[in-house]
């Protein structure tokens, strides 16, 4: 009379299989809802990096990191995203779309690639195998992390030629069109390869894997194929820096005196959109990382708060512009790695400014670039470097990683660093790894040589 | 040559005859039972002999025949000792003395004079072994009841609680815990202490094989008055009313008021986006100083003339109004040869300590029974109870719980000021507090008063308990028992905030509708024979099918459209809802025997199979064995019973084993929030279920004596008992990388050993006075022995301490951040004076006491009782955020210190690297307090828990038969009551350490409680 146990532990709150549409919805808005939360992309990524700063609370600032924030990116982006991924592509090949692998694939790469370049060496061969058994996965080097990363684009651009389709509903993305994820894809995976541009990965050869996308031409081509989640402005789907700024009054987020500085000095018309006046009428800027700001002369009135439009509820979660594959191309052209020299570099650069401005609204970019900010040959990766961090401003965590590559612009440190003297090159391995997955935790910290802030990683210069 | 002795047995209370009184003539097995009306015959031989009289309930009366004919008995309500009879499992009456593990009793009237709102509280001290927390001072309030400690990891660790034979739920349905929410009732405190006829605690596994997996944290047997053994009709009154007020509130400073500045302070109507310094680091009071205060606002940035600086003492305690808390309760009793029926209402009333806070519970109770025929008894009882409250105050570290802004509270705030909060202009619209009334911290709370009528979090609960039972004796030796019985509920919560709230500016609603039924069915059969001389079978085998359904609806209005409105359907955004279901199935068979020689020796045996839904194919099902012996060594020998009147050794062995929770086995997709109301998406769960789960096991041991002296003058009731859980079924957290956070596994393994005491005395008899006590103790050991590799188990937490299971420790244990410490053990200060964080967390302490114990004195005299009750329990530890915000925050006492002239904190200075000499560093006050307490370093702010309780006094007068003759009154009782009355003794500062933020296994932590309360009032009881 037991036989019908097992209906009885049926579970009836949630289906065994889903089609696998339904998670990619999920692994957009979990990896977006991570990388913009406040704590992380604001306070350890667009604070860090000086586009913000904050007159109380500003310890992250100062580079002292959250134990349980650093475990919330850790398992958010594993356990969620990318494990995600893997369901959908399991679902995918249960109903042979082939689409749907790719995507999940391509969201894989991306978020792996958001984990090799926070911690450095990470589980990726070992990675997400608690169910056949594997709860200690070994830590892989980066060099393996990124080949790997390269051959999960590859593949899954691959897919997007194959069977199937994308549901048009549950892609927040792109609506289902297969040709912008091919854009995207494609554009994430330059990105890839200009991190390890200087660094040598076995079997990767970046300057052809570069050239081939150049010359396939599929690619963003205008902020219409930015990869963004565009969030609804409407809760639970707002933008989590609204939440936090705005919707829970926590207004110690701030503009950083590094960004206004550098955009005055550069007579940049989008300072006028990244900050409000303060109460004076104009717009100041907060100190980086000082102890005490308020009693220090930065308070909550006298320094400018972000611009509206970063600051709205429906403002999207940018994965990657079209603004920035153009810094990225033109740095490319410029050192050799794609042809087409300063020519290409100029016409590149210039496109990057343009669509920066484009994206904000903001009027005046060939004037800025004739005016202001010229292309010249023999600084042009700094000019580079330096725009694409202006243009990255709110995108925190990217701003601080391609700042980590580039250097540019050239940044002092906060004044009063709590850990560390410099601006970090990483995060720390979460406190859980350290307990739960002890021997892998010491063999990854050992490929590093130390898990420090400041311990380099192979794309950091 | 024999002849014939009648008389009759009556009620020294009422007067009224007693019927079935068992009437024994000494030494022999000769008996009879008296009738109806309490009359009995009996024969004795020519030299008369000692007839020994026995009735539960009542104190044994032995009366020496001589030469009379007819011997009239009055019969003394038994204060101290225990039935006779016990009520074990599925209803079965045992001999207690043929018990082989500890069992004791509570009867109804101990806890209806001075009541709990919440019965659980009713035990405290009062039973060696049971270890009772009331959650806080708050209508509602959940209980936590543990009986020698945990045996479960992270499932469930109180007792089951079994009403008339029939398990009920004891879930805690609120959301309490440190970072907010509401505590409501445990399941249990839904029993009306009215109708409660005796409470019997079965400890440990070895007391309740028989009930199954979820009694191996033991069992607590309540049952109910039935109108068993009544004649006519009768009808009782019971009124109660108490009063409320704060046990034990803070000792602030009253010297400093808010502010960082010690010459200046302004507040600030938040339009420079500050609304104000919530600290009180400020100037001197009551100083002649005059400066802007919240009460000088006057709206839209206008401010009137600056007030006197001055301190408020008692601003907090102002808070808190009187609690009051009526009980009435009517009954009716009846009951003739063959039929018996009670009926009873009960009102209660409570109006909480804290404005706008209350709870209500209205119970009916039926109970019958029949004797169809000679053969064949129908049994029923039913209890409808219909509980709720319009708002229960919300807990923790969180806007909507008062206690939290009186963490914080300045030490000038005038309280009164706040209270008209309608006529108060509202907050400017740049604090978190926006537009809503006037704030003293505009920052980071709303008007208290003004949260409590808005920001509500209620609930209506009807439940209803009941069961029938048949019984046919087929001979005197052989019945069958069919019983069933159902426990079903239904629970709807709403909680309301209101717009503008701080921590939800567009308001938000939520309703929570929950159903529960619970339905078991037994039937048993039962043989009970001598089969030859001396030797005693009692058998009896039987079959259990319990079957649970759960339903849960959530519905939620995120954000308001229109203010005030609470409904879903004006919500401004997506509505947000969803469902949860939940079923579960046991079958089980077991069998009891009983071998008994010469009614000195017992041997029990028990075994049962259960057979659960929740574990796999293969697994599920599980057996499990025990056996216990007593020997009754007092009957055996002859020895003289004026000096040791009874002596019994007893021993058992015991296993349970336990299934797990519904839908463990297999994973399945979890839908995330609809994207814009409309687009589905779903996610793979973050824990990994587990199809190969085992079921756990809980093995027991246990020995015990209980002896007695001088015609139970004086009673010792000794045990031991060591218990092993092993394959604990354990959600352990895995390397996030593995893809999942956490997974179930069979991993963990704890045991815990300990031993209880019993002392029950009546050292003074002298006449009509007679002073009865009870000393109980109990201390355990528990560790958590495995937990399958990983470091440690989190059970819950607050601020950067975690409460947890860890290898090695006892059961729960705290782990955070410890002060540097040379290796001397003092304190490491930094060249800037400040004491240091050591880096790496360690266990700081541990929520288990090292003993507890109560001490329960009655004192009669003629009509006249007094009940003094102390219980303590000592050791243990707790992590108390009242006291690291409150030295943070400069509100305490302590903070006076230094206040002018800088602090040296105590302890050490690292000169050269394992170098240390005593700290001189003259630090500022505030600056130390901030070093050294609030969220940074946790190890200042963790103390002993140990207090000792003045719990009950009781005062009652029975007047006496002559003055009620000509009344329609059998009975007239007045009493005065006290519980909770003092804390005689307790090593944390400022809080009763007696407290929790819900009923849960993270236990030993505290912040912000509502005050336990101290209950002071009146009982009248009338009988007609």
């Amino acid at each position: 009379c037991t036989d019908d146990f097992e209906e009885i532990n049926t579970n009836p709150n949630g289906p065994i299989s889903v089609p696998s549409d339904l998670l990619l919805t999920s692994i957009q808005e979990s990896t977006a809802d991570i990388l913009y939360n406040a704590q992380i992309g604001g306070d350890m990524g667009a604070c860090i990096i000086q586009h913000w700063g904050k007159v109380q609370y500003n310890d992250e600032e100062r580079y002292a990191f959250r134990s349980g924030v650093i475990n919330n990116i850790w398992n958010g982006f594993y356990a969620g995203g990318i494990n995600d991924a893997k369901a959908m592509i399991r679902l995918a090949e249960e109903e042979e779309n082939e689409v749907n692998q790719g995507v999940g694939k391509i969201m894989q790469a991306y978020i792996y690639s958001l984990l090799v370049e926070m911690y450095g060496p990470i589980p990726f061969s070992e990675a997400l195998l608690a169910d056949e058994g594997n709860t200690t996965p070994a830590y892989d080097d980066e060099a393996t992390v990124y080949s790997g990363i390269i051959d999960l684009y590859d593949e899954g651009i691959a897919l997007l030629d194959g069977s199937g389709s994308i549901n048009e509903t549950q892609d927040l993305m792109y609506d289902g069109d297969v040709d912008q994820w091919k854009k995207a894809a494609n554009s994430l995976k330059f990105r890839t390869l200009m991190r390890i541009s200087d660094a040598s990965v076995a079997g990767v050869d970046v300057a052809a894997g570069l050239q081939s996308i150049v010359n396939s031409g599929v690619h963003f081509t205008s902020n219409a194929d930015n990869a963004i989640l565009p969030y609804t402005g409407v809760n639970p789907n707002a933008n989590p820096i609204w939440n936090t700024i705005v919707f829970t009054t926590r207004s110690e987020y701030k503009i950083n005196q590094t960004t206004v500085q550098l955009l005055e000095g550069l007579n940049d018309p989008r300072l006028a959109v990244y900050a409000q006046p303060n109460d004076g009428g104009i717009i100041r800027g907060v100190a980086p990382g000082i102890l005490n700001p308020v009693q220090n002369g930065f308070s909550y009135a006298n320094v400018s708060a972000l611009g509206t439009q970063f600051l709205a509820a429906d403002f999207p979660a940018t994965f990657m512009s079209y603004s920035e594959l153009n810094f990225l191309l033109a740095e490319a052209a410029k050192r050799g790695l794609i042809n087409g020299g300063d020519a290409a570099a100029e016409q590149f650069y210039n496109a990057g400014i343009t669509a920066s401005f484009d994206t904000y609204g903001v009027a005046g970019a060939s004037n800025y670039i004739s005016n202001e900010v010229a292309y010249e040959a023999a600084n042009a990766l700094e000019q580079i470097g330096t725009q694409n961090y202006i243009a990255l401003y709110s995108q925190g965590v990217e701003a601080w990683t391609e700042w980590r590559r580039t250097k540019f612009p050239a940044l002092s440190p906060a004044i009063d660093p709590i850990v560390g003297t410099q601006i970090p090159s990483r995060y720390t391995y979460p406190t859980d790894e350290q307990s739960l997955n002890s021997t892998n935790y010491s063999a990854g910290s050992s490929m590093l040589g130390g898990d420090d802030l400041s311990t380099k990683l192979i794309f950091v210069k | 040559q024999d002849r014939t002795v009648s008389g009759k047995v009556t009620d020294a209370d009422t007067g009224e005859g007693l019927p079935g009184v068992n009437v024994l003539l000494k030494g022999t097995s000769t008996g009879v039972n008296t009738d109806l009306d309490g009359n009995y015959k009996i024969s004795v031989p020519s030299d008369g002999g000692t007839l020994v009289f026995t009735f539960i309930g009542m104190a044994k009366s032995e009366v020496s025949v001589g030469s009379r004919s007819v011997i009239d008995v009055q019969m003394e309500t038994d204060v101290q000792q225990l039935s006779e009879v016990v009520v074990t499992a599925f209803g079965l009456e045992r001999e207690k003395k043929s018990l082989g593990y500890a069992v004791q009793d509570v009867s109804g009237s101990e806890i209806t004079t001075a009541r709990e709102t919440n019965v659980v509280n009713s035990l405290s001290g009062k039973i060696a072994g049971v270890q009772i927390t009331n959650g806080s001072g708050a209508p509602g309030s959940s209980s936590r009841v543990v009986l020698r400690g945990a045996t479960s990891l992270t499932g469930n660790n109180q007792p089951l609680f079994v009403v008339d034979g029939i398990p009920i739920n004891n879930t805690n349905y609120g959301n309490a815990g440190p970072f907010g929410g509401a505590d409501a009732p445990n399941g249990a405190a839904d029993i009306n202490p009215d109708d409660i006829e005796t409470i019997s605690v079965l400890k440990g596994a070895n007391a309740a094989a028989l009930y199954g997996s979820r009694a191996a944290n033991g069992v607590i047997l309540i049952t109910t008055k039935s109108g068993k053994n009544t004649k006519g009709i009768g009808v009782e009154i019971n009124s109660n009313i108490t009063f409320q007020n704060p046990l034990r509130l803070p000792s602030y400073q009253n010297s400093y008021g808010g502010g960082y500045d010690n010459t200046y302070y302004e507040w600030i109507d938040g339009t420079n986006g500050s609304g104000g310094e919530d600290e009180s680091w400020g100037p001197a009071l009551d100083a002649g100083l005059k400066f802007r205060q919240f009460q000088d606002y006057q709206g839209d940035g206008q401010f009137g003339e600056p007030s006197d600086w001055v301190s408020r003492p008692n601003n907090v305690r102002d808070f808190f109004e009187t609690g009051v808390t009526a009980t009435n309760n009517v009954s009716l009793t009846g009951g003739n040869e063959t039929s018996n029926f009670r009926l009873s209402m009960t009102n209660l009333n409570q109006d909480g300590m804290v404005y706008n806070t209350d709870l209500v519970r209205n119970t009916i109770a039926g109970n019958a029974g029949v004797q169809l025929t000679d053969k064949f008894r129908a049994d029923f009882s039913v209890n409808y109870i219909k509980s709720g409250s319009d708002n229960l105050s919300g807990g923790g570290y969180d806007n909507n719980n008062p206690m939290q802004q009186f963490t914080w509270f300045q030490r000038q705030v005038d309280i009164s000021a706040l209270k008209d909060y309608k006529n108060l202009p509202t907050n400017s619209a740049a604090t978190s507090a926006r537009f809503t009334p006037l704030n003293w911290n505009t920052n980071f709370n709303n008007n208290p008063y003004w949260v409590l009528d808005n920001n509500t979090q209620s609930f209506e609960k009807n439940r209803l308990i009941g069961n029938i039972k048949l019984q046919y004796d087929f001979t005197d030796w052989l019945s069958l028992t069919a019983r069933t019985g159902t426990d079903f509920f239904t629970d709807l919560q709403e909680s309301k905030r209101a717009v503008n709230s701080n921590d939800f500016p567009n308001g938000f609603y939520q309703e929570v509708d929950r159903t529960w039924s619970e339905t078991n069915s037994d039937i048993v059969l039962t043989f009970d024979k001598n089969i030859i001389e001396d030797f005693g079978v009692s058998v009896s085998v039987g079959g259990n099918l319990r079957q649970e359904q759960y339903d849960r609806n959530t519905l939620e209005a995120g954000e308001l459209e229109i203010p005030e409105v609470y409904t879903i359907s004006n919500s401004a955004i997506p509505v947000v809802g969803n469902n949860y279901e939940e079923q579960r199935e046991m079958q089980s068979v077991y069998g009891t025997a009983q071998f008994r020689f010469r009614n000195y020796l017992f041997l029990d045996l028990t075994a049962r199979n259960d057979w659960s839904s929740t574990l796999p194919e293969g697994n599920n099902s599980y057996f499990y064995p025990s056996a216990s012996l007593s020997a009754v060594i007092s009957d055996m020998i002859e020895i003289d019973r004026n000096i040791l009147t009874f002596a019994k050794v007893r021993g058992s062995w015991a296993q349970v084993g336990s299934d797990t929770d519904p839908y463990r086995l297999q994973d399945v997709f979890a839908f995330r929030d609809r994207w814009d109301g409309s687009i589905n998406q779903a996610t793979v769960s973050n824990t990994l279920l587990n199809p190969n789960l085992r079921p756990e096991l809980t093995t027991s041991i246990e020995f015990g004596t209980d002896v007695r002296f001088f015609n139970d003058r004086l009673g010792l009731d000794f045990t031991y008992y060591d218990t092993k859980s092993e394959d604990l079924i354990v959600q352990v957290d895995v390397s996030g990388a593995s893809g999942w956070t956490s997974q179930f596994a069979n991993v963990g393994e704890m045991t815990t050993k300990g031993i209880e005491i019993q002392l029950n005395a009546t050292p003074v008899q002298i006449g009509d006075f007679r002073w009865d006590m009870n000393l109980n103790y109990s201390t355990y050991e528990n560790k958590v022995v495995s937990l399958g590799g990983v470091d440690n188990l989190r059970l819950g937490g607050q601020w950067n301490v975690d409460v947890m299971a860890i290898p090695g420790q006892p059961y729960p244990a705290l782990f955070g951040p410890d002060y540097q410490r040379d290796p001397n053990g003092n304190i490491i200060h930094g060249e800037n004076g400040l004491p240091q964080k050591d880096q790496t967390n360690k266990v700081l302490g541990d929520a288990v006491p090292d003993w507890t114990g109560g001490w329960n004195n009655s004192f009669t005299y003629k009509g006249i009782n007094l009940n003094v009750l102390v219980d303590a329990k000592i050791g243990g530890e707790i992590y108390s955020m009242t006291n690291a915000w409150g030295r943070y925050a400069g509100i305490l006492e302590e903070t006076l210190k230094g206040r002018e002239n800088g602090i040296v904190g105590e302890g050490v200075i690292e000169v050269s690297e394992g170098v240390y000499e005593e700290n001189n560093v003259v630090v500022p006050a505030l600056n130390y307090n901030h070093a050294a307490f609030g969220n940074n370093i946790a190890a200042g702010s963790v103390f002993d828990a140990s207090y000792v309780k003045l719990r009950q006094i009781t005062l009652g007068y029975s007047l006496p038969k002559a003055w009620i003759q000509n009344t329609p009154f059998r009975g007239v009782q007045v009493s005065a009551v006290g519980r909770n009355l003092a804390l005689l003794y307790a090593k944390a500062p400022h809080i009763d350490p007696e407290t929790a933020f819900n009923n849960g296994n993270a236990q030993g932590i505290e912040h912000a409680q509502l005050p336990s309360a101290r209950s002071i009032g009146f009982n009248v009881n009338l009988k007609f």
